[in-house]
């Protein structure tokens, strides 16, 4: 068995870990390169919009790629154990019980044909032969408690169908939850539910990490579910975290042209512009990604280097870092070389 | 659900009123009577006359009608022409039990085989598997089962000697017929299944099961199996009727004295009586069928509710 990694309090660490998946089009490359880590009771914020690869790091994270996916670099440890290189079985342990998952669309991620308190339980049938029946009944109505569903003892036996999208919501982290999992990787919770239901949603998460100290991996493109609940935020582009840093460094003090457009394109209620921004272009492709910086070409500040070469990360205060040229002071003679 | 299931008997009675009622007209334009000059060379035209009087067959087309109608609701489905003295019934309860036992084991073998190959065909969908599948589902379906029949005489039967070709002695002559009726079942099953599963298995809530850490095997079992089998149940109904109620030419070839037979001797002898009491039998099992399939859906499918609000169709 791998022993605890030395830092004990990480959760997860993500070393430089690349994600591909084998299509009929050709290979994606959907994660480049992408290293992060997460210590206990720490939330996480992976923005991005669609397809820069956010929800392939954590399905890479916790084993469950789609069919042609797989893990080409880096590492991945969970809790002290290395998940690019285990068995399958070992895997299939951890899933549900170190690390669980909740999806975004509460809808149709229950199983529509088995009662909800069934779907619970299974959790503990899976993972924990040493509980007796009336052990798993006791903790099912216990979670459902948790979540704040009113008369549990009636509602287990009820199917998906009898529960509304925001109780589906709170079932699917009672689900996730059931074995205090040290990691709960949820991807956009609150996507598919309206406005007032995303608020509950994110409140009880804050509140049932508060009482199990859970790492959280929350996967959004809203950013007001950023500001309310993450402690960090990575901002994902192209396959890369293009710029991390704790909450208020991405709000305030942003460095990433990108990083900026995804919050000038957030509705304001106080300004007066009738349009509302928008970055133009389209995400780059991954099958044949760019050579040099995934934003390049819808970038207003690009340069001719950005093109060419990848920019490192460049630090700034404690955590907070961007990949960008306009900060590497190397970046003018990249530029000469280029033109001689 | 009671009131539910009554007012589809109700549909049913109606239902099987319209067969009835076609069945007697078409049969009455069938040519020729039951008691054909070529048939029995004995008879005299005086006696056949006779014969037709002493039946009622003289009579207009509508009171021979309103006649069977009459007896058919006190219970009296008649008596055979052909097998002089044999009520209706007796005729074809004598003949039900080969025609059950070759159908139940044709839908058993069919629908477990057919299953298991759609299931594992979407599980590792375009594998080895699901090309095989694929190839059995369509030769199933496109290849008519005395065909198979006839190679399963010839091969298993004839050149190998392992099962007997035709007959009805004891259970082992049931075994070809049983599987050359088979492979219908079994490639729609397959068929229907593999295209099921693989819907349900690109359900998030198949993504929800592997999350949870579940062997393949079980969610396929506890998760994927259960909502792919609703479509599958539709076609269970008329699959059922058809393979119970017995093959036409399957029991020809295989001299299986079953209910299939029974309906071609009695269409050839113009054996009135029975005709229409296979035509009710038979429509009536398939109705009660689908009547069946229609409740076992609730079972399956907790989002279905035989109530007022939803029996439009």
């Amino acid at each position: 068995m791998t022993r605890m990694a030395e830092n004990n309090a990480a959760v997860l660490s993500v070393e430089d870990m690349s994600v591909s998946i084998k299509t009929d089009n050709g290979i994606v490359r959907a994660v480049r390169g992408v290293s992060f880590s997460l210590n206990q009771g720490e939330t996480l914020a992976i923005v991005g919009e669609s397809g820069s690869g956010k929800t392939m790091t954590c399905k890479g994270v916790i084993g469950l790629l789609p069919p042609g996916g797989t893990i080409d670099g880096g590492t991945v440890k969970l809790n002290g154990l290395d998940v690019t290189h285990a068995h399958e079985n070992t895997l299939r342990h951890i899933r549900g019980s170190t690390i669980s998952m909740i999806f975004q669309d509460p809808l149709t991620s229950l199983n529509p044909t088995t009662p909800i308190g069934r779907q619970i339980e299974e959790m503990m049938l899976l993972h924990r032969p040493d509980m007796n029946k009336q052990a798993r009944k006791a903790r099912v109505l216990e979670m459902l408690d948790l979540v704040g569903i009113s008369n549990p003892h009636e509602r287990v036996k009820q199917y998906p169908h009898q529960f509304s999208g925001g109780m589906r919501q709170r079932v699917m982290i009672a689900i996730a939850l059931t074995l205090s999992p040290k990691m709960l990787i949820a991807d956009e919770p609150t996507t598919a539910l309206d406005v007032t239901i995303q608020a509950q949603i994110l409140e009880l998460m804050k509140d049932i990490q508060r009482k199990t100290n859970t790492a959280i991996i929350i996967i959004t493109h809203n950013l007001g579910v950023v500001a309310s609940v993450a402690d960090h935020v990575a901002v994902m582009y192209g396959g890369r975290i293009i710029e991390e840093g704790s909450s208020d460094d991405i709000f305030y003090q942003h460095k990433h042209p990108y990083t900026q457009g995804l919050l000038d394109s957030v509705p304001k209620i106080n300004r007066a512009e009738r349009r509302l921004f928008s970055i133009p272009g389209s995400p780059p492709d991954l099958i044949n990604p760019p050579e040099g910086c995934p934003f390049t070409a819808r970038c207003g500040s690009r340069m001719k280097v950005c093109g060419a070469y990848p920019p490192p990360p460049i630090r700034f205060n404690g955590g907070h870092s961007a990949a960008c040229w306009l900060y590497d002071g190397r970046a003018g003679r990249k530029e000469a070389g280029l033109d001689g | 659900m009671t009131a539910y299931v009554g007012r589809r008997l109700v549909y049913m009675l109606i239902t099987l009123f319209v067969i009835v009622a076609l069945t007697f007209c078409l049969m009455k334009i069938l040519p020729g009577t039951p008691f054909d000059a070529e048939r029995y060379l004995s008879l005299s035209p005086a006696r056949q006359t006779a014969l037709l009087r002493q039946y009622g067959l003289d009579q207009p087309v509508y009171k021979q009608f309103l006649q069977y109608m009459r007896n058919l609701l006190k219970g009296d489905f008649g008596i055979s022409y052909f097998y002089p003295d044999r009520p209706v019934l007796d005729v074809i309860k004598s003949r039900i039990g080969p025609s059950a036992l070759v159908g139940s084991q044709a839908i058993l073998m069919g629908l477990f085989i057919g299953m298991l190959m759609g299931v594992i065909a979407a599980w590792r969908h375009n594998g080895p598997m699901d090309y095989l599948t694929m190839v059995v589902a369509v030769l199933g379906v496109s290849v008519p089962n005395f065909v198979v029949a006839a190679l399963l005489q010839y091969f298993v039967g004839l050149k190998w000697g392992i099962l007997p070709v035709a007959f009805w002695k004891s259970w082992v002559h049931s075994v070809l017929p049983s599987i050359s009726l088979m492979f219908s079942p079994l490639a729609s099953s397959a068929r229907f299944v593999r295209t099921e599963t693989l819907d349900v298995l690109s359900q998030d809530y198949i993504q929800t099961a592997r999350s949870k850490g579940m062997s393949e095997r079980r969610m396929l079992v506890k998760h994927a199996l259960r909502n792919a089998l609703l479509p599958v149940v539709t076609i269970l109904g008329p699959m059922i009727a058809n393979l119970l109620t017995g093959s036409l030419a399957i029991e020809s070839i295989f001299s299986v004295p079953g209910i299939g037979s029974l309906f071609v001797e009695s269409v050839r002898n113009n054996d009135y009586p029975v005709i229409m009491g296979l035509t009710i039998f038979f429509s009536a099992f398939y109705i009660v069928c689908i009547l069946l399939v229609d409740i076992s859906y609730t079972l399956i499918d907790p989002r279905i509710r035989l109530s007022k609000g939803n029996e439009g169709d």
